[in-house]
């Protein structure tokens, strides 16, 4: 019975942090969209309704996925991004659709932040930009959600 | 007692066999910190190389699509009245027998949905969110428009923010959905006919309202629409996309009418509140006649989709 338990808790030590160190892609889109609306949001009374898609990819080193999107005038929009279990894993850039392609904002500038605002004065197409921070991570899944906020 | 521990030791090395197979079929997903192997996405196709190497996308490009809710607001906030003219009747939902109709209709109910909870038609968003969960079952989608979904939004009626958080948020587990199971096809059809609606109801408010935000709204398509078109030209392979993406390359041949500006200016960020303003300018001029082929177009691209 002794020699029992001494195995089953060397197979849980063994065993365990790989499994609940697993993070699935499911699982990082549930952090992403509790940076969508925090708990801070509900104090404030502030409420950002999901554009209802999942920007997902799988970014391997030096790597990196695009998309285009229209802010509209007028609003503001959340853009939350997450790639695993640490707040810092993923980088986004967003750049404005001239030929030029201005930088018009980075979060690396801020600890990569996990998530951050827009306040948009006048509709603009951009491109967004995410890749992996390969002092932090080196491959995996990445999330991008993007929500508008909802006038009081 | 010798034969529990042999029992034990044969299911405990079953399971560490199961666990190393298990890991095998997996992607892998390193951090710089250690060389934990963590399960990854078990559903996703392998991953494919672009022209670009840099760029490493799986399966499919990633598109975006502007909200229909977002636009209904505008509508809304701009003064328009609400018009049960401008929607899907909620027992259309029955004619549509293919996939690909079936697939488009959902995404042109959940505009309408949209568009009911932001006016307050209690009654009539119950009864569309009943065409939406009819359709999303005949999709595969019940899971993300389930029991709970429709209890959820009616025991909020009369809470506009929950509701509507409930109805983006089902979407947003559709769409998860659709891509994890490899139905990006669908995917792509649902944000279309949510678009289209969109724009239809914006384009019909235009015309009774006037309204120069709402003319500007619709002049702001061009992009959202060059996207679309790119999405959906993934799935080209039958005369249903290939007639709906000719429809919309039409719709978009009158855009390149508009003339559009832009003039960079530097955003200012307030890193306290998390926030920064785009300041850059963009302007949008509309001649008469683009305006009234692009509402004309549109009505007739939502009229084949519904009807």
């Amino acid at each position: 019975m002794k020699l029992f338990k001494l195995t089953l808790i060397a197979i849980t030590l063994l065993i365990g942090p790989s499994i609940f160190g697993q993070i699935t892609c499911d699982s990082i889109g549930n952090v992403t969209n509790s940076y969508l609306n925090t708990s801070q949001d509900k104090q404030l009374n502030r409420i950002f309704i999901s554009d209802g898609q999942v920007y997902r990819t799988f970014l391997d080193e030096d790597q990196s996925a695009e998309f285009e999107v229209t802010l509209y005038g007028g609003s503001t929009y959340r853009v939350a991004a997450s790639a695993g279990v640490a707040e810092n894993y993923l980088i986004f850039e967003i750049y404005d659709k001239s030929p030029e392609r201005n930088l018009l904002f980075s979060n690396m500038d801020y600890n990569n932040a996990p998530y951050w605002d827009f306040k948009i004065e006048s509709t603009i197409d951009c491109y967004v930009e995410a890749r992996l921070d390969m002092n932090k991570k080196l491959s995996g899944c990445a999330i991008m959600m993007i929500g508008f906020e909802k006038r009081k | 007692m010798k034969n529990k521990l042999r029992l034990f030791i044969i299911g405990s090395s079953l399971f560490s066999v199961a666990m190393l197979m298990g890991g095998c079929g997996t992607e892998s997903e390193t951090t710089k910190d250690s060389d934990n192997s963590e399960e990854d996405i078990n559903n996703q196709e392998d991953p494919v190389k672009h022209a670009d190497e840099s760029i490493f996308l799986i399966g499919d490009q990633i598109f975006s699509i502007p909200s229909p809710v977002q636009t209904a607001f505008l509508i809304k906030d701009v003064g328009v009245p609400f018009n049960s003219d401008y929607v899907n009747p909620a027992e259309n939902s029955i004619n549509y027998s293919s996939n690909f109709s079936k697939a488009l209709n959902l995404g042109v109910y959940g505009a309408d949905l949209g568009y009911l909870t932001i006016y307050e038609q209690t009654d009539g968003a119950l009864r569309y969110l009943k065409s939406v969960r009819g359709l999303s079952k005949e999709l595969g989608l019940e899971g993300a428009f389930d029991e709970k979904l429709a209890e959820r939004f009616s025991s909020n009626i009369g809470n506009q923010d929950s509701m509507l958080v409930f109805v983006s948020d089902a979407y947003k587990n559709s769409d998860s959905y659709l891509k994890d199971n490899d139905k990006n096809d669908v995917a792509a059809l649902v944000l279309a006919g949510g678009w289209i609606e969109s724009i239809y109801i914006a384009s019909d408010a235009a015309v009774s309202s006037n309204n120069p935000l709402l003319i500007e709204r619709l002049g702001d398509q061009k992009n959202p629409l060059a996207s679309l078109i790119a999405m959906l030209g993934q799935y080209n392979n039958d005369t249903d996309y290939a007639d709906l993406i000719n429809d919309l390359e039409d719709l978009l041949g009158i855009f390149e009418g508009i003339k559009y500006t832009y003039e960079y200016i530097p955003s200012k960020t307030d890193e306290s509140k998390k926030e920064t303003v785009i300041k850059s300018k963009h302007t949008v001029e509309i001649a008469d006649g683009d305006l009234e082929a692009i509402i004309e177009k549109i009505k007739s691209i939502r009229t084949e989709i519904v009807e």
